[in-house]
């Protein structure tokens, strides 16, 4: 299928909808010749599949960042008429609002070096972390059904956070009309999602205090109040056993909806159900619960990584200026009205692996933000760069307001696994300097930095695509994994 | 125990399991989930859970178990090394029904990965020189 695209310029590629059979529209991929050339066969013809779908909107988009996944390819974003279109459990994915949340401090890297093994030990004892982690807040049921309902504002309802989290959280960290219970909700779900508020999880989230090791916009930067050699810290984790657990419950509903609705599928694991159909708006309302508890579970370590930072350095996250800089989610569907060829048209825009990129003026971002846009939190692999970025009018033109969510991976897992030992991953990594807590060593090998597409160039292709401008290029300093 | 895992997938990772009976290729199956996560024989103790499942069919009897498993893991924080099926009928609304039983420890051994659920893609069932053989693809 590769062999199909045709290029548009340097940053952009075009698949017809030609390419294949009941493809109903064509697909754009946005990455350099070097992208293109990594990219995987199966990926584009994953793309192809999506293209398929009822009331799918030109194009289906795949990020720089985008690798072969199941269903969507991880970094692509899909988009559905919100009346003649589908609504995909599937293309969402499990980990649904897996985002990232960047805390800014007014520390210089110089001192917090000094006390960078103590900070992240503290952090790695206070956030909890692993597999089936249990959390340290315990919920009753209807405190359970307030997080689900409220998302972020329940933690800032609840002492863990303040009202100017919340303005700079995507959606204000809160989506309304969540389901809560049965049957939209399984107790299923509500039971594997009550004891984990407030955990990193394993894999591929993590903690990671990080320096600001150079600005690209200086404006933008200011705006954002971050500045060279200052330490920050980025957060990336999800909705935990719930958000997959909802994901879980939708694949086997809409696996029904599809046979129900008639709707031709090239892969089982892109069920649908049409979005103004109960299949369709119980999944949203559900995903939204889903949503709502990511954000709040993001909230809820924030307090804890304050209280960290309070701990070891004597002074009150005020005065330390531990002030959230933004929280943008990975894997969503939204309800979005979008400008296509001069009219508007309500959309359910699906990001999987893809990073809403809004630009300067949108109502939908905080006030501080609106002179310059929204921003976009890029997180690198296990030691090597993240960014920070900002959302551009061209992104709104042409990738319905998104861009990338990070590196992207260059090798499967279990490739990974074999030809890398987690030891000497974190071994190489302290040579560095960098310092990495985690629940074991194993772990690190799937995440191998080598395993991953470097983010530079995934990077300098949205930047050059002009979908989202470079503000500033972060370096780990320390890092707690699951 | 009879399973292996394809190198096909780059962001996830698939494995294939096989039966003789399909209740051999469940518990190949369970296996197979598992050892994607931990080495069992870092695993001591011996906690019993008790884990059902359903399906019309014995595709999705298959997907209900293993995303049943991945749940009781997480709640009764269980590593799981040793499963078993101690029944398997089918139901007067003609749907199969499984009882099964998972063992194993519960002090947390170094991970590999976390498998957060079982994926639709690429998700068979089938017959093949007269045995099971499942795919199925995980998102970790």
């Amino acid at each position: 299928m590769k062999e199909k695209l045709k290029q548009l310029d340097e940053y952009r590629w075009w698949l017809d909808k030609s390419a294949r059979d009941r493809m109903n529209v064509g697909a754009k991929i946005i990455g350099s010749r070097k992208i293109i050339d990594t990219l995987e066969n199966a990926a584009v013809e994953q793309l192809t599949n999506v293209a398929t779908l009822p009331g799918v909107v030109e194009p289906v988009l795949a990020m720089p960042d985008a690798h072969w996944g199941y269903g969507l390819p991880m970094g692509a974003v899909g988009a559905f008429d919100a009346d003649e279109g589908v609504i995909s459990a599937g293309c969402t994915g499990f980990d649904i609002n897996c985002g990232v949340r960047l805390i800014r401090t007014n520390l210089n890297v110089t001192e917090v070096q000094p006390k960078l093994r103590q900070l992240m030990d503290d952090l790695f004892n206070r956030v909890p972390a692993g597999v089936g982690s249990k959390g340290k807040i315990r919920l009753s049921d209807s405190q359970f059904t307030d997080v689900v309902r409220l998302g972020a504002r329940w933690a800032v309802e609840n002492d863990h956070g303040v009202e100017a989290d919340l303005a700079h959280c995507e959606e204000n960290g809160s989506m309304e009309g969540a389901a809560t219970n049965a049957p939209r909700i399984t107790e299923k779900a509500r039971r594997r999602g009550r004891p984990q508020l407030g955990t990193l999880g394993a894999g591929n989230h993590y903690l990671e205090v990080q320096k600001v090791e150079k600005i690209f916009d200086e404006a933008a930067a200011n705006t954002f109040g971050l500045k060279s050699g200052q330490a920050v810290i980025m957060l990336h984790c999800g909705s935990r056993g719930f958000g997959h657990q909802v994901a879980t419950d939708y694949l086997e509903r809409m696996a029904i909806a599809v046979k129900k609705y008639n709707i031709w599928l090239p892969d089982k694991q892109l069920v649908c159900a049409p979005a103004s159909s109960p299949e369709g708006q119980d999944y949203y309302a559900a995903m939204k619960a889903a949503v709502n508890f990511a954000f709040c579970n993001r909230q809820v370590m924030t307090h804890w990584i304050r209280e960290g930072f309070e701990s070891v350095f004597g002074r009150d996250w005020e005065k330390l200026g531990l002030d959230l800089v933004y929280d943008v989610t990975h894997n969503i569907c939204k309800f979005e009205t979008h400008e296509l060829n001069g009219s508007k048209r309500d959309l359910y825009v699906h990001r999987k692996g893809a990073t809403r990129a809004f630009g300067p003026g949108n109502l939908k971002i905080p006030d501080d933000y609106q002179r310059v846009g929204q921003p976009v939190l890029i997180g690198g692999s296990m030691g090597t760069a993240s960014y920070v970025l900002v959302g551009t009018d061209q992104a709104m033109k042409e990738t319905f307001g998104s861009t990338c969510h990070g590196a992207g991976r260059a090798m499967s897992r279990k490739a990974a696994i074999r030809r890398y030992h987690g030891r000497d991953i974190k071994n190489s990594l302290e040579q560095k300097g960098e310092v990495i807590r985690s629940t074991g060593t194993k772990i690190l090998a799937e995440e191998a930095p080598k395993a991953y597409k470097d983010v530079h160039i995934v990077v300098e292709s949205v930047h050059g695509a002009d979908i989202s401008r470079k503000v500033a290029c972060h370096v780990p300093l320390g890092v707690v994994k699951g | 125990m009879r399973f292996e895992y394809p190198d096909e997938i780059t962001s996830d990772q698939m494995f294939r399991a096989f039966g003789q009976t399909f209740q051999e290729l469940l518990i190949n199956a369970a296996m197979a989930l598992f050892s994607i996560m931990y080495d069992f024989e870092e695993i001591k103790g011996e906690s019993t859970v008790r884990v059902e499942a359903k399906g019309v069919d014995k595709e999705k009897l298959l997907y209900d178990w293993l995303s049943n498993l991945l749940i009781e893991f997480e709640v009764e924080g269980v590593f799981f090394t040793s499963f078993s099926i101690e029944s398997f009928e089918k139901t007067p609304e003609k749907e199969f029904h499984i009882i099964g039983t998972a063992k194993g420890g519960r002090e947390m051994p170094e991970l590999r990965t976390h498998v957060k659920g079982i994926t639709l893609h690429r998700f068979a069932l089938e017959r093949v020189n007269n045995e099971y053989v499942a795919t199925v693809v995980v998102d970790v």
